[in-house]
């Protein structure tokens, strides 16, 4: 996951969440507010109610009458057949709401019930009565009342009770009712609201998160383009641009500057270790093998005196390759692949190293065979490819003891050659598999060097560098006591061998070379 | 045959100059480069070795100065440095040919014959050892006139103590000729071709021409 989205996520899921518990904290808020103004638009009602009975009665009015017939009241009004009359209840409907008169004796009759209560169902209008009860009981001046439907969706109200006596003595008790949705937000209203303000919230919130990440990791991503630049390891003179408008980011490419200063200059020690180390090292060595070579020349020597002579040569040479391998590894490091590139034919160079192998194999007592060998050419350096497979051959008979097999097969497709060696040897244990192309790394130094003085265990190591500095590899495959197969993998070219070289100039591929 | 040798080491130096003068070459030694710069303007040369590595003008600087001026020999380059970027410089700067150090003489003889055209001594193609014929063109072997069948590397090894014939011939420095550089298998190969070789040259042959001089190689006389 990238960072940007990452921050865009968590960034737009917390503004998200802000929203959310904001809006709710609103209604909390307003819902606490609302039981309060509720209560007192109901004392208003209620009161305006008591005015009208009021002023009517001390108009003269009558307020009562008599039921009459034809006048469809709910049943539970006309208990008694008294009701106000008919200019008191319109002038009493013009108040909101749900607002009863009740006569003296209250309870079970109603003299007036506004428009509103009268769509009021009975199980409504039970609760309705208990709310009322306890109301009178517990001598509050309101109370809270459920009108309507019941359950989640119930419509939580306040209901107050006016007590009025008339100037003709008569007792009339006013009840107002107000839902707290008169006053306030119901959560049907907010969920509403919520389904359509949400998705717009939440869009809001992950468009700007996305823009405001983008912001935060631009320089971040301009910062990784430009190392990735530099490490390529040739442009380790270049800085970072430094990155102004925040100190995180001026931190960081100061750090990553002083680093690469670093790299730059443990590189150039390392480019100049290996140049002085060339000379330094190569130019005695070749002091040593020409007072040798011409040591061996004087034909009055002893053959004691040759015999020594024999020995430093052999040494020398093996010094030489030393240093030559561990040159060609510091210079890989660097990410340098030193070689040169002609079309090389690989059929003639597997019968070549074969011809070797039998050789090597004839002296081991084991059966060397080359079943397969199919022509391929690649890109790549003769030498350099002819020192990667006697690495592999002279590895495969080390380890495989007398009456073993090595079986080496070179094959190719359109896209790749390979050639491989497997042996019935001792085989390669798994925990030494990760490591056996490690340098000096030996899987088993006591077993490896008994009779043979051998490699520096550089091998493996030059050999997966020649291959991989082919755009190739190098693998293995291994059983500890079943043997092992390395196999070489190389791109073909369609280059046709004899073409020229893309070296400016092609140097000649010697049989002699020095040692 | 005029060579000029630009090294300063007095050891590779003197190594080159007698290996040279056994082949007939004049030589002239010269430890520095501008003195060498200086004389290989001024004397006729059929090829300059020039060391890169000099006590004041480096060799690269003496060889890019005498192209500049439009000197022509052939110029046969030591380097210690191998990597091919080196080896691209020199070029540039007007080398022929490169030995890297460190080198055999034998490579370092026959690119100084290539440069210098000079018939090949050690190229002629018919080498004799008794009545043992190895023909290095038609790469075919006799003996008394009948046909050796070999494989490559039996004729590479054969090859070389035919020309050192008489001489005792190291073991490493066999290797090295019909191997190549970076071959240690650790086991003595050489061995086994001459094996085969002696199989096949000397085995039913009354006179012997293989002979091991133990610890040090073998001599074909």
């Amino acid at each position: 996951m990238s960072l940007r989205a990452w921050l865009a996520t968590r960034f737009s899921m917390l503004l998200f969440g802000a929203m959310v518990v904001f809006v709710f904290a609103i209604y909390l808020a307003r819902q606490a507010g609302a039981y309060g103004e509720a209560a007192q638009l109901a004392q208003e009602r209620a009161r305006l109610a008591q005015m009208i009975l009021r002023r009517t009665s001390q108009a003269g009015a009558p307020i009562t009458v008599r039921e009459r017939r034809g006048d469809s009241l709910p049943p539970i009004e006309s208990l008694r057949g008294v009701q106000l009359e008919p200019s008191v209840r319109e002038l009493l409907n013009v108040i909101e709401g749900y607002v009863w008169v009740l006569g003296e004796r209250g309870g079970d009759s109603a003299l007036y019930t506004s428009i509103q209560a009268r769509q009021l169902d009975s199980m409504a209008l039970k609760t309705v009565n208990e709310s009322l009860i306890e109301l009178r009981q517990s001598a509050a001046p309101s109370r809270s009342v459920t009108l309507g439907r019941q359950g989640l969706f119930a419509r939580p109200g306040v209901m107050v009770e006016r007590l009025e006596t008339l100037p003709n003595g008569q007792l009339l008790r006013v009840v107002a009712a107000t839902p707290l949705s008169a006053v306030s937000i119901s959560p049907m209203e907010i969920l509403g609201a919520a389904l359509v303000v949400m998705p717009l919230i939440l869009a809001l919130s992950v468009g700007g998160a996305f823009l405001i990440a983008a912001r935060a990791t631009e320089p971040l991503e301009r910062i990784t383009k430009e190392v990735v630049e530099i490490a390529d390891g040739r442009s380790l003179h270049r800085r970072l641009h430094p990155e102004g408008g925040s100190t995180e980011l001026e931190r960081l490419t100061a750090q990553l500057n002083e680093m690469i200063g670093r790299l730059e200059m443990s590189f150039s020690a390392l480019r100049r270790f290996t140049a002085d180390a060339s000379h330094e090292l190569k130019t005695p060595l070749a002091v040593l093998r020409a007072d040798v070579e011409r040591a061996m020349h004087v034909p009055q020597g002893s053959t004691e005196q040759l015999v020594a002579l024999e020995e430093a040569l052999h040494e020398t040479t093996r010094m030489a390759d030393l240093v030559e391998s561990l040159l060609t590894l510091a210079r890989a490091d660097e990410g340098r692949f030193d070689l040169l590139r002609e079309p090389v034919e690989l059929e003639p160079l597997a019968r070549d190293v074969f011809e070797t192998a039998l050789i090597l194999g004839e002296n081991a007592e084991l059966t060397v065979t080359m079943p397969r060998v199919e022509n391929s050419v690649v890109s790549g350096d003769r030498t350099r490819l002819r020192q990667l497979f006697l690495n592999l051959i002279t590895n495969a008979i080390k380890y495989t003891p007398k009456g073993g097999e090595v079986e080496l097969q070179l094959t190719a497709n359109e896209e790749e050659a390979s050639f491989s060696v497997r042996d019935t040897g001792i085989g390669i244990a798994a925990i030494d598999l990760p490591n056996i192309f490690d340098r000096f790394y030996r899987a088993d130094r006591v077993r490896s060097r008994q009779a043979e003085r051998g490699g520096f265990g550089l091998g493996l190591s030059i050999s997966q560098w020649i291959a991989q500095a082919h755009g190739g590899a190098l693998t293995v495959q291994s059983r500890l006591h079943r043997g092992s197969t390395f196999t070489v993998t190389l791109p073909v070219t369609s280059d046709k061998p004899g073409t020229p070289p893309t070296e400016r100039r092609q140097v000649p591929t010697q049989t002699v070379t020095a040692g | 045959m005029n060579v000029l040798v630009i090294e300063d080491d007095p050891t590779v130096g003197g190594f080159i100059r007698r290996g040279l003068e056994e082949q007939r070459y004049r030589v002239s030694l010269v430890p520095n480069g501008e003195e060498g710069e200086r004389i290989a303007a001024t004397e006729a040369f059929d090829v300059v070795i020039l060391d890169m590595r000099l006590p004041g003008k480096s060799g690269l600087d003496v060889l890019q100065s005498l192209r500049a001026r439009g000197f022509e020999t052939p110029v046969l380059v030591l380097t210690a440095q191998d990597a091919v970027d080196a080896k691209v410089r020199t070029f540039r700067a007007g080398a022929d040919d490169y030995v890297t150090k460190p080198f055999a003489f034998e490579e370092l003889l026959a690119r100084v014959e290539a440069l210098s055209r000079r018939p090949k001594v050690l190229a002629q193609p018919l080498l004799k050892v008794g009545d043992l014929e190895l023909n290095r063109d038609t790469r075919e072997v006799h003996r008394d006139g009948t046909l050796i069948d070999l494989t490559p590397k039996e004729f590479a090894v054969l090859e070389y103590l035919m020309r050192h014939a008489g001489r005792v011939t190291s073991r490493t420095l066999i290797t090295e000729y019909a191997w190549g550089y970076h071959f240690d298998p650790g086991t003595n190969i050489v061995d086994v071709v001459i094996n085969h070789l002696r199989k096949k040259v000397d085995a039913g042959r009354g006179r012997k021409l293989i002979t091991t001089v133990r610890g040090v190689g073998y001599v074909i006389k």
